[in-house]
């Protein structure tokens, strides 16, 4: 019989069984007495183990096999779940993954594992538990894979109360929202022609057509989202490897893992949170004698929540290590010359603590193979703009630090504000916009070369996107003047415009090779008239 | 020598033959609508809609030669799934069999693969590669100013 047809099924299904094996481990390492999670454990090895059997992958078969016994003992109270017994299962967990991958490449995923096989055999901690008579089998066969089922829908698909679900391939996903992004360009086109036409009819259509899209739309959206599990659940693992490797006690908390986002930004998101998490386990945290020398309990806590607010979600990971100085950003920035001098009072405690986003930025003493010396909060803010969220730090000294990340919920029809710059048509993520304003053309000043206006007591400077856009060198010369206020690099800029145009739904399209090149750009959108505009990255413009 | 089943498709430029392989080439089209960009050279002439895919439109003429566009011309769109973008020349004039090539040279002019001969005439073979390598390169630059 030909299997290769259910190689990817194996391949995903297995991933997701190490996933939660992971997962399990890492639990059961702090409560290792939770019968459920062990039987759990033990039923993600042997599901594994049997469809390794079945598609004829004979060493991952006798891996998870290995893995399912070493459980079983646990499972009969012959072994206690120890620290020893994690790094054992772990490792083998490892090893899976590696041979599916060796899969997934068409490799034979055949490795070398006598060795590891023979240590998870002869596994023997010190501490044993009166032994019940030992099994020489595991369960019977037919009675795991529907409580495999059951935990695979309860863990992974909340939402679906009927417990019906389907797998789809992510492309058919994003055909999906394609078509939908097309469909609405062209109910913009139809409501083009419409209002030149004057037909009741036609109108009324159109009415009922738009209500159906953003039905459609809706859906669609659904059907792409992703809990925040589906990255956060690897977390953990990682976690608990850096607090070895760093010496350093942590107590990991995730909050709100069924929150779902659009799979686009999920994936996008994975890198960055890695790299918060490391450098507060890494920086922000403090050894066990530190802590305690400061009245703070051994363990750190690192907690990493998600919530959703209106069409935002908020993505916090926060420690309670030793927080951030900023004096010592402030002298960094200066002597790295990343600071002018004079404008280095101005800076807010909230702008200084963005210093940490400049690239090439760091204040930490030394490098380390943990997180390496702040490398990539450049990286990572950079990523968060592009996908039109924002990051903010707060941190009090002694106390810890919170990085906190706003996103959208999806990053492919979007809202934006369109606006004419001569000869340019552009579209403002309104997620991006603060305010908008028309401010009369006397209340703008220029001290040292620089056009600001005052809104209360702060002064905030005036760009022209003419001029970024290098189509005309001045302001319009009008009465007032045209702007947006939005957040760059942790400062409020206003950037001038000739018009506002309106508000509406795009669909963003990639500007693809070689345009994608060009900073300050996201994409380009389709208006109704056929009109392409161009979809601002604000971040990244200037 | 040039693999037979490798068709080629022949077009002008200011006087000059040049060729892309047929493979490279989604689509031959008169100058669609154009809306123009902001931050690029004037050489890119601006983006249009192919197909509901954002293309951009190379004057290659101004590109190469530096010297204005044909009005009129036609537009080269290349295979999407090589880039998004189009190439504006003056016009395309047909598509050859690998068959006529009597001798191919190699060629140091700067973004030509080889110079075939065709028919007595020489023929240079872009390399579309080089060319969005060097677009690439520039607009990166322009980026990072």
């Amino acid at each position: 019989m030909d299997m290769s047809k259910y190689k990817e099924l194996f391949i995903s299904e297995s991933r997701e069984h190490l996933h939660s094996m992971n997962e399990l481990i890492v639990f059961l390492e702090k409560e290792p007495d939770d019968s459920e999670k062990i039987d759990s454990l033990f039923r993600a090895a042997h599901s594994i183990k049997g469809m390794a059997a079945s598609m004829g992958y004979a060493v991952i078969a006798e891996l998870a096999h290995k893995l399912e016994d070493l459980m079983d003992r646990v499972r009969k109270g012959i072994l206690h779940f120890d620290a020893d017994a994690a790094d054992l299962l772990l490792e083998g967990s490892d090893c899976l993954e590696s041979m599916i991958l060796d899969v997934d490449q068409e490799r034979d995923g055949n490795r070398d594992i006598t060795e590891l096989t023979g240590r998870i055999s002869g596994y023997d901690p010190s501490v044993a538990f009166d032994a019940a008579p030992p099994s020489i089998s595991g369960q019977p066969e037919g009675a795991l894979p529907p409580a495999v089922k059951e935990t695979r829908q309860s863990a992974r698909h909340k939402q679906g109360e009927s417990g019906q679900t389907v797998r789809v391939k992510t492309e058919i996903l994003d055909h999906l929202i394609n078509t939908t992004g097309e469909l609405i360009t062209n109910k913009h086109r139809l409501l083009n022609i419409g209002s030149e036409l004057n037909s009741a009819r036609l109108d009324e259509g159109l009415a009922e057509l738009a209500r159906l899209l953003r039905e459609l739309y809706n859906e669609v959206i659904n059907v792409r989202m992703m809990p925040f599990a589906s990255i956060s659940d690897r977390f953990p693992r990682m976690v608990r490897d850096l607090a070895k490797k760093s010496g350093k006690e942590v107590n990991f908390v995730i909050e709100g893992e069924d929150i779902e986002l659009d799979r686009g930004i999920l994936e996008e998101l994975a890198d960055p949170l890695i790299h918060i998490i490391r450098n507060s386990i890494d920086h922000g945290l403090e050894t066990g004698e530190e802590r305690l020398a400061s009245g703070k309990p051994a363990e750190g806590l690192v907690r990493l929540s998600v919530s959703r607010e209106k069409d935002r979600i908020v993505i916090i990971v926060e420690d309670d290590g030793r927080g951030m100085d900023p004096a010592k950003l402030l002298a960094s920035a200066l002597e790295k010359g990343f600071l002018d001098p004079e404008h280095a009072g101005e800076l807010t405690i909230r702008e200084t603590l963005l210093l940490v986003c400049i690239p090439g930025f760091s204040t930490a003493l030394e490098v380390t193979d943990v997180s390496g010396r702040g490398v990539g909060m450049d990286a990572v803010n950079s990523t968060i703009q592009s996908l039109s969220g924002s990051l903010a730090i707060e941190s009090e000294q002694g106390q810890g630090s919170r990085i906190i990340l706003k996103l959208p919920l999806t990053i492919t029809i979007i809202n934006a504000l369109l606006a004419k710059v001569t000869p340019f048509s552009v579209a403002i993520p309104v997620t991006n916009i603060l305010q908008t304003l028309e401010v009369r053309r006397s209340l703008i000043t220029t001290p040292e070369n620089q056009e600001v206006f005052y809104m209360g007591d702060e002064a905030v400077p005036i760009l022209s996107l003419n001029r970024i856009f290098a189509a005309h060198t001045a302001l319009p010369e009008s009465e007032f003047v045209s702007l947006f206020i939005a957040e760059v690099k942790g400062r409020k800029v206003g950037l001038a415009v000739d018009s506002f145009l309106g508000q509406q739904e795009v669909f963003v399209k990639p500007l693809g090779r070689p345009l994608a090149k060009l900073r300050g750009l996201a994409g380009g959108a389709t208006l109704g008239d056929g009109e392409i505009v161009f979809v601002l990255d604000v971040a990244n413009l200037l | 020598m040039m693999d037979g089943t490798n068709r080629l498709i022949l077009f002008t430029l200011h006087g000059c033959r040049y060729a892309l392989r047929l493979r490279d080439v989604a689509e031959v089209m008169e100058p669609p609508r154009i809306y123009p960009m902001p931050r690029v050279p004037r050489y890119i002439a601006g983006i249009m809609n192919f197909h509901g895919k954002m293309v951009s439109v190379l004057d290659l003429a101004d590109f190469l030669t530096g010297n204005d566009r044909h009005p009129q011309g036609q537009v080269l769109v290349l295979d999407t799934r090589i880039a998004n973008l189009a190439l504006w020349v003056d016009s395309v004039e047909n598509i050859s069999s690998a068959e006529i090539i009597r001798e191919e040279s190699e060629c140091t002019e700067r973004f030509v693969e080889k110079v075939l001969m065709m028919a007595d005439e020489e023929v240079r073979m872009l390399s579309v590669e080089k060319l969005l390598d060097k677009i690439e390169e520039i607009l990166s630059e322009i980026s990072s100013r």
